[in-house]
């Protein structure tokens, strides 16, 4: 059961292609570095073809420390897996392709505080300053930040024209023409029965965030403004039978529904356009791709841009080579560069580093916007700039987004609404951390 | 070897010898079932707490019965627990009662004819659970599976995942794996049972359906009985076939649908072995307290 939520966070993770794991058979300590090169164990679930290169180029370049990948079954196996290692003492990888909020796995004790090794890095002018923060819990870092996609939408622009509707600049203009398309059985968007991301990218982009740390303490509050903004938007595209529910698990099924003129707006990340392109036949050269509508009243443009991590797990023995090699997998432009794919002709989005422009005319395919493809690059840029994360999790948030996951199943099927799911979530996060013994107000 | 040892001894040393036979199986009884469930039990009686702001390490304390407390009152695991004993209410004697029929109809067959059928009845049995479940959940699909266009064509609109429809969708494919087997056991059963019996029957005047609701179903009783607690224990412990389905549907399968699902997602995706052991050990008790009572309930009156 691949629970992969397709979530935009981890799709940003999944660019990662975050690298390097501490030596599985040394035996931990100085004395081992001293004998030789440092091996570090990466763990990723990516296919081969995106990790072998990185590694290559990686071991090719450095004396010091090789690394080595051991390659995972899927997002759950990996955690499974870390779980067991982490737990046993032995054999614990020094990277690991995350596969959950950092502070969240912090709250299960998976991770190492990398503080002391990786602040140094920090000061050289190699990461943007978004980035930061999804690789802490606290102010500690305990993982490699990996960066951010930009996010941005595209439209089947043909079916809009068709139907003489007007491209969405706002939410409520794309509630505006889910409305008008649901009369020739057309959906504005799709909302999947496993995949709350949605509503997690809207309380971002709307500026709010579910936790916050006051203090020595937690204050929990799904029900604030910029939450209950998102759970607006959503609500109407439920209300109104305008989404359709396909699941990201069957994805044949999937991008033969998005190629079939149905299902009409996407909101997208770079590292999906590739896949477009190979797989879409029918609608290849409709597509546009156009800023992330916005909230009416939003003071300014803003994309959501929470960043992920390469995790380091508690009982690496190697920390200091393990953010060598991290920071060189997320920053160094020979990481970047090992990371293209011949089929797609893409390379896996740089989002730790200030400036990704280099490389964003190659994340654009060649047929998926026809002639509207030089519209791409702007978009990109200003989805990059635009892009804020306000967002905090808890260390309760791995248990907390299971929960977030079946609630978004019953809001899809309309069992309950938005708002019942989130008071739902504010007692059942609240009483978890309490239980947990953790101090927490809300 | 001399046989100094009187008959006493040389019996004893035949018995010894005559239980080695067991020791490779008792073996991975005490390892991979015993030592588990002691396992189990002292982990059911720990909890991890955290303090400050949850980031610290933790500290694993003595919680008594707190765990098993907490899981009496927990709503999402009893109702997955409902869940699977209505679906079990319904969908056991449903398959027995099938089972049962084809049964007794392979049994009223000449012997060619009923090895014809034997084999084939069996082959769904034979296919591995996970890969039958792949089978069905591709031919469920509605968007690729050839079930709901065909249905269509019949003017029925049919979502084999949607939460209407997502029980049955598992309980015939349940049935579908389990028919053959509970039809062979009840099958080889009444192959024993003496021709000479239905004989004086028929010499009686009895009809075939006489002879079978009055002689051979309470002749078959046994492994009716063993049977059903089979599928009791099967049912309430179904944890791969909603879990595939949940991959198709999870707005409809949520990962606590049945109580192992609820445990499974408890140690492996939350990290909370210590109530995951509690909450197993509370469902192995319910599935033990169902089948004695089924036992119970069925076998009192003296059986052939």
């Amino acid at each position: 059961m691949n629970r992969t939520h397709v979530s935009a966070l981890a799709a940003s993770l999944t660019l990662v292609t975050a690298l390097t794991g501490c030596g599985a058979q040394e035996p931990a300590g100085p004395a081992a570095t001293a004998s030789g090169p440092v091996t570090v164990t990466w763990w990723s679930w990516d296919e081969s073809k995106f990790l072998d290169p990185v590694v290559a180029k990686f071991n090719a370049t450095h004396d010091r420390i090789k690394l080595k990948v051991v390659k995972q079954a899927d997002n759950p196996g990996t955690a499974a897996n870390l779980r067991n290692v982490v737990a046993a003492g032995q054999d614990v990888p020094c990277l690991v392709k995350s596969f959950g909020e950092v502070p969240g796995l912090v709250g299960e004790g998976l991770l190492a505080d990398i503080t002391d090794a990786f602040r140094p890095y920090t000061t050289q002018g190699l990461y943007n300053e978004a980035s930061y923060a999804g690789a802490k819990a606290g102010d500690r870092f305990f993982g490699i930040p990996a960066g951010f996609s930009p996010s941005f939408m595209m439209i089947n622009r043909a079916v809009y024209d068709k139907h003489g509707v007007a491209v969405p600049k706002t939410w409520d203009d794309v509630i505006a023409a889910g409305e008008k398309l649901k009369k020739h059985g057309v959906y504005v968007m799709n909302l999947a029965g496993e995949d709350p991301s949605t509503l997690v990218n809207l309380v971002q982009q709307a500026g709010g965030s579910w936790y916050a740390i006051e203090g020595d303490s937690w204050k929990v509050d799904f029900l604030s403004p910029a939450s209950l903004k998102a759970a607006d938007v959503v609500q109407r595209l439920v209300d109104g039978d305008l989404v359709a529910n396909q699941t990201y698990q069957d994805r044949p099924a999937l991008i033969s529904y998005f190629d079939s003129g149905k299902m009409v707006s996407l909101p997208t990340q770079t590292w999906q356009l590739g896949n477009y392109e190979l797989n879409f036949k029918k609608s290849l050269g409709d597509w546009q791709p156009i800023d992330l509508p916005q909230f009416a009243d939003a003071p300014a443009f803003v994309t959501p841009a929470h960043g992920g991590a390469l995790l380091v797990p508690k009982g690496c023995p190697h920390i200091e080579e393990a953010v060598a090699a991290g920071v060189w997998m997320t920053t160094s432009k020979d990481a970047i560069d090992a990371s293209y794919q011949q089929d797609t002709k893409q390379y896996s989005w740089p989002g730790a580093v200030p400036d990704p422009s280099p490389w964003i005319d190659s994340a654009v395919p060649e047929k998926l916007f026809g002639e509207r493809r030089g519209e791409a690059k702007d978009v990109i840029l200003k989805a990059t700039k635009a892009g804020r994360d306000p967002w905090v999790v808890g260390p309760n948030y791995t248990g907390v987004f299971s929960e977030l996951q079946d609630q978004w199943a019953k809001i899809v099927t309309k069992e309950i609404t938005v708002r019942q799911a989130l008071e739902h979530l504010q007692k059942f996060t609240v009483d978890d951390l309490k239980s947990k013994n953790v101090n927490v107000r809300g | 070897m001399a046989i100094t040892a009187g008959p006493r001894a040389w019996r004893r040393t035949a018995a010894l010898q005559g239980a080695s036979f067991t020791v490779p199986f008792f073996l991975g009884f005490v390892l991979f079932s015993v030592v588990p469930v002691v396992l189990a039990l002292r982990e059911s009686l720990f909890t991890q707490r955290s303090s400050g702001l949850g980031f610290g390490p933790k500290t694993i304390e003595f919680a008594g019965l707190d765990n098993f407390l907490r899981g009496l009152a927990d709503a999402k695991f009893w109702a997955g627990m409902g869940r699977v004993g209505l679906f079990a209410a319904i969908s056991i004697p449903l398959i027995q009662v099938v089972s049962v029929v084809m049964a007794l109809l392979l049994d009223a067959a000449s012997r060619r004819v009923a090895a014809r059928f034997r084999l084939p009845l069996l082959i769904p049995y034979m296919i591995p659970g996970i890969v039958a479940t792949l089978i069905w959940i591709y031919l469920y699909s509605p968007d690729v599976g050839p079930l709901t266009p065909f249905l269509a064509l019949l003017g029925i609109d049919a979502d084999f995942y949607s939460g209407e429809l997502i029980w049955v969708s598992i309980g015939n494919l349940m049935a579908w794996g389990a028919i053959g087997f509970n039809m062979l056991i009840v099958y080889a059963d009444l192959q024993s049972v003496p021709r000479e019996i239905f004989e004086s029957a028929r010499v009686d005047g009895a009809s075939e359906l006489r002879v079978a609701w009055s002689i051979k179903v309470p002749m078959i009783r046994r492994s009716l009985v063993l049977t059903t607690v089979l599928s009791i224990i099967g049912t309430l412990q179904i944890f791969s076939d909603p879990m595939l389905f949940r991959s198709m549907t999870p707005e409809t399968v949520t990962r606590d649908f049945t109580p192992i699902m609820a445990i499974y997602d408890w140690a492996f995706a939350q990290g909370d072995f210590n109530y995951a052991a509690a909450l197993s050990i509370i469902l192995a008790l319910v599935v033990g307290a169902a089948s004695a009572v089924f036992y119970r309930l069925t076998n009192k009156a003296p059986t052939s």
